[in-house]
Order: structure tokens, then C-alpha cells, then sequence
């Protein structure tokens, strides 16, 4: 059912919020049992337009809007995944994913192990995050290490317009539960993507940059810094593999192990705080199944174990930026 | 599928040496097939297929060294490869499909099989099959020389301050070494190194097992206490320059009258049953206090003897009567008397520090036999309830099996004094090393014609020298002469030797 991207095929540059808008079209349009819903998502096409001409395509039935409940749109979506729709819902903030965390956590991502009898939750829960825009404490944080440790509940955070696109149409044709986490300042990004339809499998780590000098695995956002930094890095003669993982669990760690075999070094980035988050466990990974290929101590680049500062300046100096992992990847090589 | 392991062969045996895969990777094979041929102890086995298949997979390549219950190698159908990197932990083994050396393999697989302890039947053995194949690489494992053993921590802490546990052992003279005895040798040494300990990083370590470089040598190399894999490059490149200057002249003959350092004709490496005996001769020079007798022994009698036997011998029992054979069963005629000859070493069994001297009824007496593929010793058990004619007999039949590489295990082990014959040779007077944890080892040799005096008269006699070696650490020399004393008179009355 899934089509690998032909490399040869035509494409097109388009921004992260066109391809989105493009995938949650095309998907509308493919399959009757796909329904949209949210807080702003239908009149007003989205807070961030991402949905922006669905509703007058497909009309109130599929394309809806809904009250300022977390709480109700998590339990519907379960509900109506159950009966056999394949419900898309949007969380506006991820910081709110907390409140429709139950029915994520205890609900969507258990049924099939509580019934043993191939029952699914095929529900995609689209969130945004992303540091940076002056939001302050509830608008901008990453949630990914919230839900990494449930198992059941598949994370996708893509990185790239192509990205978002392919993995938005595979999750949502995923029979289990999927958050489709979206980072709200990079939607502008710009990117080729490939003009015929196309799907990009969830659960498989893609390599962004080769290099043979020092690994980098940078997870949505962060993928734009790794690549900015692996630039610099090269004009000083080191050249970074960036790996992007784009699930997060579960977690193809395969290529991560294969690059670090290959680099002997690595840098993990994420917007999240360090502390307990994605990069730790890509560490703790690493550490456990090629330790004899590390050839310095790991280096995790993430924000400081704080909230996000509501000051300008301070939540500059909050968001971990290409800087941050350029001088990792200098102080592991000169460990 | 199967899984072929290193067995254990013997109770002494702690590692061996992949001597020869019988068949490639991918070859087909039927059971009884030999598939791998092992070396350990200085006696060889072949190690057949269970099953017909096809060897699926090597782990451990020809000439290495591995501890025993080390995966060697899979034999099974071919559906079944897919299973190998599958099979031991869900997560590492599948997921490297880059090319890699055996060794690296061997080393994953290694790493992989924490989850299966290797069930071994004496706890010392279970240490270093289990613990130390998943803590070292097959490049570091410690030497079996059977004198040093060390408890899993200590194994896991030499690991990590990349120390050698024999090492440990015998700076500490503990022959349990635990994990404090670690941290008291690397404390030691970081004080005699000026405070700074040397370090590798983990892939550098990998990389310096890989190449046979002690992490420390190039740390002091390149004045760092930190050791990074281009360290370890940085180090094999400057030591090839230092030897460059040999292939320098084998270019140009032209420079040779300004290169004074000689031409390398050839480099071996020290493995199996020369590594035996490298790890058991610096184990003696190091630890023993060799100390050697000379005897000198009227054998006209013995020579006449065994002249007159030649015939009668040859007739019922198909052996020629040797010097040999007399001088075993004189040795095992007198070890009795002399038991602290007849014993083992025991060095601190963890009990306390004293050292313990196990002195046996058994008389079983070591041979030593040169043979193409280097000395060997096997055993002859109950050698004093043997007589002369039986002792020749089984010195013949062990010779032969040994130059055929056909002892079993058991047949060379359990020796309790050892007798070396280097008197065939033409040696005149030879002091030989003792076999550890032996006490003595005597060693017989060349007859020559000597005048000698008989009733105040100058007369051509047959003299040998008889020289004994012992540990003067546990023997006296008082009671090492007076044994060769014992012997000496038994072989000048030749006669009394063959009741």
C-alpha cells in the first residue's frame, strides 16, 4: 500500500504547512472513514492554517470544530477509532497533550493488549511545539519524552516538508495510535517534495548528511540546527553524519548504532530539556550495544532543566541552537 | 542448528586455540564431519558437525585464542542463518550489517551471549568462560598458565583500569586476585607512573586488543593519559617508522653500510603449545627458586645390561631396552622416600597467604618428548608399580602418540615429577626447568666414554650426567642431593632394577 519516494520522480518546493495541508487533503479524499477535528481547525482552517480549505472541500461532516475540551476530543477519538472511523485530531499546543493524556496513555495505547484480538485505535493526535516564538511556559514545550515511555503510543516528529507529508499519510493509515507531533516555528520551512503521491513508512531512521567524523542524531526542529552546524563544521574539516530518527518510538536504532560504529562519536539534539529525555535514551542505547565503537564520551544537546523563560532574551539563550551542537561535536573530538 | 562451543577438555584447561576451520563459510557438511580443529594444552581435537547443514557462520578465526563455552562457529540448514544474529539478543547482532573481522564478530558475539552463562563444572573455570568472555576480548584474555585466577569483579575492574589479572596476581604474589587487589595494583602503578593513570577510550581499547598494544605503552608513547583511537594509529605509525629502516635497506641495498640495526628474516608469533611453554617458563623464572644438582653416573653396568637385554626385550616384548627406562624406574623407586619432590605448588588457596606444598601418594611421571611441533610431556600414571620393560613400553607408545599430536588430554596432565632426556642430543651436562606447580624435574644425559678408576686402576668407563632441578623455595638441597643419590646408586646397580 505504502509507496517508497521515487528519487527520480518531479518535485516541487513547497513549505511544511502546504505539504501538511496537502497530506490531510489527499488522505480526506482517499478514504471515507478519515475525520478531522479540533479546536479552529475547520472555519478558520487551523491557528496555523495547516487545515486552512478542507472544511469547504469536504463539509461539516468530516472537517469539524469543537469546544476548548482536551479532554472530550482525546475520549472521542478513541471512541470513534474504535467504531471504526480514523479520526485526525488536533491538539492545538502539545503542552495540553497532559490532558488528553489518559485517554492516550490508558486508553488508545493499551486496547490492543487489553484484547488480544487484533482490536485497533487507528487515531492520529496532531500536536504542535516548538520553542522560540515568546509563548513562555505553555506554548512552546517539546512533549516527546511525556509519551516515549508508553508503550503502545507510536511518536513521530518529522523534520523536513517531504518528511511531514509522507509520515502524515502513513500515520494516519496506521492501525495503531500515533501522535504527529508538528513544530509550530519551523511550518514555513521550505523543501523539494515529490509531486506524485507518495507515503514514508513510520519507524525508520533516515540519514539527513553522511560524514565519517561524528554523529549527530537530531530529532524534528533540531534536524535544521544539526545540518546548520554540520556546515561549519565542515569549512573546519569535520564532517558530521546527521541521522534522524523522525519516529521516536518506537525507535529504529539501527542506522544510529551503524553511524556510530562508522564515527565512533556521538551528539544527540533536542529541544526538550536534557534531562530523561529522547537524546539520553539514544545514549544509554548506544552505550549498551556499540560501546567498544564510542571513542568519546557522549554528548546530548537539549535545553537546561528548566521552564521556558518568558523574556526574549532569556528564552534565547534557552532554545538549544546549531552553536550548541557545533561546540558538542568539538568538545567530544577534543575530549 | 548447532552451536559449536570450546569445549572443556580438561580440568586445567581454561582457553584454546582455533587451529585450522576444516570448511569455509557456506560449505556443506554432513554430521561426524570434522569442522574445527582446537588446540589446547598442546594436544589437538577435532570438533565434528552434530548434523548435516552447512557451517553457517565463523566467529572466531584460525590462530585465535578463547576462553572455554566460546561460541566458534554455527553449523545448521540455511533457513536457519537468519536465526545467528537473531538468536542471542534481540537487539545487537542484527543490526550491523557493515563488514566486520572475525575477530569484531566473535567479539559481539561475545558480548551477546550475557544472557546464556556458560554452565561450567568448577567455579574457577566458570570465571573465565563466563565472566571473562563477556568482559574481555579474545586479544586480552589472560594467559592459562593456571597459577592465577581471578573472581568476576576482579576480571570486570581489570577490564576497566585495562590491567591483566595475572599481572595483578603476581605483583600482589596473590594467586586469587579480587577486585581490591586491582585497585591496589592500579594505585601502585598510578603512583609509580607520577600519579596520572592512563586511560583508553573504549573504541581505542577495541582497536589496541585488535593490534596486540597495551593502552599504557602508547599512552607513555604520546605522553597522554588519555587514549583516543588516532592515538593508537599515531603509535602503529611511529612504530613502523622505527622499523622502516629495516625495509629501508631490504629497497635499497645501497644504504645498508649506514643502517647497522640486523634484517628481520622472519616474524612469529608465539602461539598454542609454544605459548604453553612461553606463560609456564616465566611463570618458573619469575616465581621459582630454581636451584640445580649435578650427578655423575658409572652407567658400564646399565649400558652392558640394557646390551644383553636388547634381545630378550626385543623378543617378548617388542621394546629396545633404554637409559630411559631405567632411569624411570629408578626415579620412581626413590620418589617415595623423597615426597616433597613427588608434589605440587598450592599458592594461597584463599584460605590465608601461606603457600601449601601437596605432597602425592601417586607416582606419575612427566616424559618430556621433543616433537616437530614443539615439547611435549605426556604422562605415565602408577610409574613406580611399573616394571622397567612396562616403563619402556609406555615411553615408546606416548612418544609415538605425541609426534602423531594424538595425546589425549588426560595423558598429559596429572604428572607428579617430570624426567627430560636431552642426553639424545648430545647435551652434556643440561639443567632443565621444572613444570609447574612441580617441585623437581631431572634431567638425563649423554653417555660418554671417560676414564675412570676401578680398584686403583685408570679404566674406560660409561659416564652420565644426571641433573636435578627443584624448587629450592619448598626442597632442601640436603634433600634434593640425597634423592639423586638414590637414584644415582640404583642406576650403578642396574640389577636391582629389574625385580
Amino acid at each position: 500500500m505504502s509507496q517508497q519516494v521515487d528519487v527520480q520522480a518531479e518535485q516541487t518546493e513547497q513549505t511544511i504547512r502546504e505539504s501538511l495541508n496537502q497530506a490531510l487533503y489527499e488522505e480526506l479524499e482517499r478514504d471515507d472513514s478519515v475525520i478531522l477535528y479540533g479546536e479552529d481547525v475547520a472555519e478558520y482552517g487551523g491557528l496555523y492554517k495547516i487545515s486552512e480549505g478542507l472544511y469547504e472541500e469536504f463539509g461539516d461532516d468530516r472537517v469539524f470544530d469543537t469546544p476548548l475540551a482536551e479532554t472530550t476530543l482525546g475520549g472521542s477519538a478513541v471512541g470513534a477509532a474504535l467504531a471504526g472511523a480514523r479520526p485526525i485530531v488536533e491538539i492545538m499546543y502539545a503542552d495540553f497533550l497532559p490532558i488528553a493524556g489518559d485517554h492516550l496513555i490508558n486508553y488508545a495505547a493499551k486496547m490492543y493488549f487489553n484484547y488480544g484480538d487484533e482490536t485497533s485505535v487507528p487515531m492520529v493526535v496532531r500536536s504542535m511545539y516548538g520553542t522560540g516564538d515568546g509563548h513562555g511556559l505553555h506554548h512552546g514545550q517539546s512533549p516527546e519524552a511525556w509519551f516515549m515511555n508508553v508503550p503502545g503510543l507510536k511518536i513521530v516528529m518529522p523534520s523536513t516538508p517531504k518528511d511531514y507529508k509522507g509520515l502524515l499519510k502513513s500515520a494516519i493509515r496506521d492501525d495503531d495510535p500515533v501522535l504527529f507531533l508538528e513544530n509550530k516555528m519551523r511550518y514555513g520551512e521550505s523543501g523539494p517534495v515529490p509531486e506524485e503521491e507518495y507515503t514514508i513508512p513510520l519507524c525508520e531512521t533516515d540519514i539527513k548528511r553522511r560524514g565519517d567524523d561524528a554523529t549527530v542524531v537530531a530529532i524534528g526542529g533540531m534536524v535544521y540546527e544539526a545540518l546548520e552546524a554540520a556546515e561549519r563544521l565542515s569549512d573546519r574539516g569535520v564532517e558530521c553524519e546527521v541521522v534522524d530518527p523522525r519516529t521516536v518510538t518506537p525507535l529504529d536504532t539501527d542506522p544510529i548504532l551503524e553511524s556510530v560504529e562508522k564515527t565512533n562519536i556521538l551528539v544527540t539534539a533536542q529541544e526538550a530539556p536534557t534531562f530523561g529525555g529522547f537524546g539520553s535514551e539514544v545514549a544509554a542505547q548506544v552505550i549498551d550495544d556499540a560501546f567498544f565503537y564510542l571513542d568519546a564520551p557522549v554528548k546530548r544537546v537539549g535545553a537546561p532543566f528548566t521552564p521556558i523563560p518568558f523574556a526574549e532574551s532569556l528564552e534565547e539563550a534557552y532554545v538549544p541552537t546549531a552553536e550548541d551542537i557545533e561546540t558538542a561535536v568539538i568538545d567530544a573530538i577534543e575530549t | 542448528m548447532q552451536e559449536i562451543k570450546l569445549p572443556k577438555l580438561g580440568q586445567a584447561m581454561e582457553e584454546g586455540l582455533v587451529d585450522e576451520w576444516c570448511v569455509n563459510e557456506g560449505d556443506s557438511v554432513s554430521a561426524g564431519d570434522t569442522v574445527v580443529i582446537i588446540e589446547s594444552e598442546k594436544t589437538v581435537h577435532e570438533l565434528p558437525a552434530d548434523q548435516d547443514g552447512r557451517l553457517l557462520r565463523k566467529l572466531i578465526g584460525e590462530g585465535e585464542t578463547v576462553p572455554i563455552g566460546t561460541t566458534l562457529g554455527y553449523v545448521g540448514t540455511a533457513d536457519e542463518a537468519s536465526e545467528i544474529s537473531a538468536a542471542p539478543d534481540s537487539d545487537s547482532a542484527a543490526k550491523t550489517p557493515t563488514e566486520k573481522t572475525q575477530a569484531e564478530l566473535g567479539q559481539r558475539a561475545e558480548l551477546d551471549g550475557r544472557d546464556e552463562p556458560i554452565k561450567l563444572e568448577s567455579p574457577q573455570a566458570d570465571e573465565s568462560g563466563g565472566i571473562e568472555s563477556a568482559t574481555e576480548s579474545p586479544d586480552t584474555a589472560t594467559t592459562a598458565d593456571g597459577s592465577i585466577n581471578a573472581t568476576p569483579n576482579a576480571r570486570k575492574a581489570a577490564q576497566v583500569h585495562d590491567v591483566d589479572v595475572t599481572a595483578v596476581g603476581s605483583a600482589l604474589g596473590v594467586q586469587q586476585v579480587q577486585s581490591e587487589h586491582v585497585g591496589k595494583y592500579v594505585n601502585d602503578s598510578s603512583i609509580a607512573n607520577g600519579g596520572t593513570e592512563i586511560r583508553g577510550s573504549p573504541a581505542a581499547r577495541r582497536i589496541a586488543a585488535d593490534n596486540g598494544v597495551e593502552i599504557a605503552a602508547v599512552g607513555e608513547e604520546l605522553e597522554t593519559d588519555r587514549v583516543r583511537m588516532a592515538d593508537i594509529d599515531r603509535y602503529l605509525e611511529r612504530k613502523a617508522e622505527d622499523s622502516s629502516p629495516t625495509d629501508d635497506r631490504n629497497a635499497e641495498p645501497t644504504n645498508e653500510s649506514n643502517d647497522p640495526s640486523p634484517t628481520v628474516h622472519e616474524t612469529v608469533s608465539v602461539t598454542g603449545g609454544r605459548k604453553v611453554m612461553y606463560d609456564r617458563m616465566q611463570t618458573v623464572s619469575r616465581d621459582y627458586g630454581s636451584t640445580t644438582t649435578v650427578a655423575r653416573v658409572d652407567v658400564t653396568q646399565l649400558t652392558s645390561l640394557t646390551e644383553s637385554l636388547k634381545e630378550p626385550w626385543q623378543k617378548y616384548h617388542d621394546v629396545s631396552p633404554s637409559i630411559t627406562a631405567f632411569v624411570l624406574r629408578a626415579v620412581a623407586e626413590a620418589l617415595p622416600e623423597y615426597r616433597i619432590l613427588n608434589a605440587e605448588i598450592v599458592e594461597g588457596d584463599g584460605s590465608g597467604d601461606d603457600p601449601l606444598v601437596r605432597q602425592f601418594e601417586d607416582v606419575n611421571l612427566g616424559v618430556a618428548v621433543d616433537t616437530e611441533h614443539g615439547l611435549l610431556v605426556p604422562t605415565i600414571y602408577g610409574a613406580d608399580e611399573r616394571s622397567a620393560v612396562e616403563l619402556g613400553e609406555r615411553v615408546t607408545q606416548l612418544a609415538e602418540q605425541a609426534r602423531n599430536h594424538d595425546l589425549e588430554m588426560d595423558q598429559q596432565q596429572n604428572a607428579t615429577f617430570t624426567v627430560s632426556n636431552a642426553g639424545t642430543f648430545g647435551a652434556y651436562i643440561n639443567t632443565p626447568q621444572i613444570n609447574p606447580p612441580q617441585t623437581g624435574i631431572l634431567g638425563v644425559c649423554t653417555v660418554n666414554e671417560e676414564p675412570g678408576i676401578v680398584d686403583d686402576e685408570v679404566v674406560p668407563r660409561k659416564i652420565m650426567h644426571l641433573c636435578l632441578t627443584y624448587d629450592h623455595r619448598v626442597v632442601e638441597g640436603s634433600t634434593a642431593v640425597q634423592f639423586l643419590q638414590a637414584v644415582k646408586h640404583r642406576l650403578e646397580d642396574p640389577h636391582s632394577l629389574l625385580s
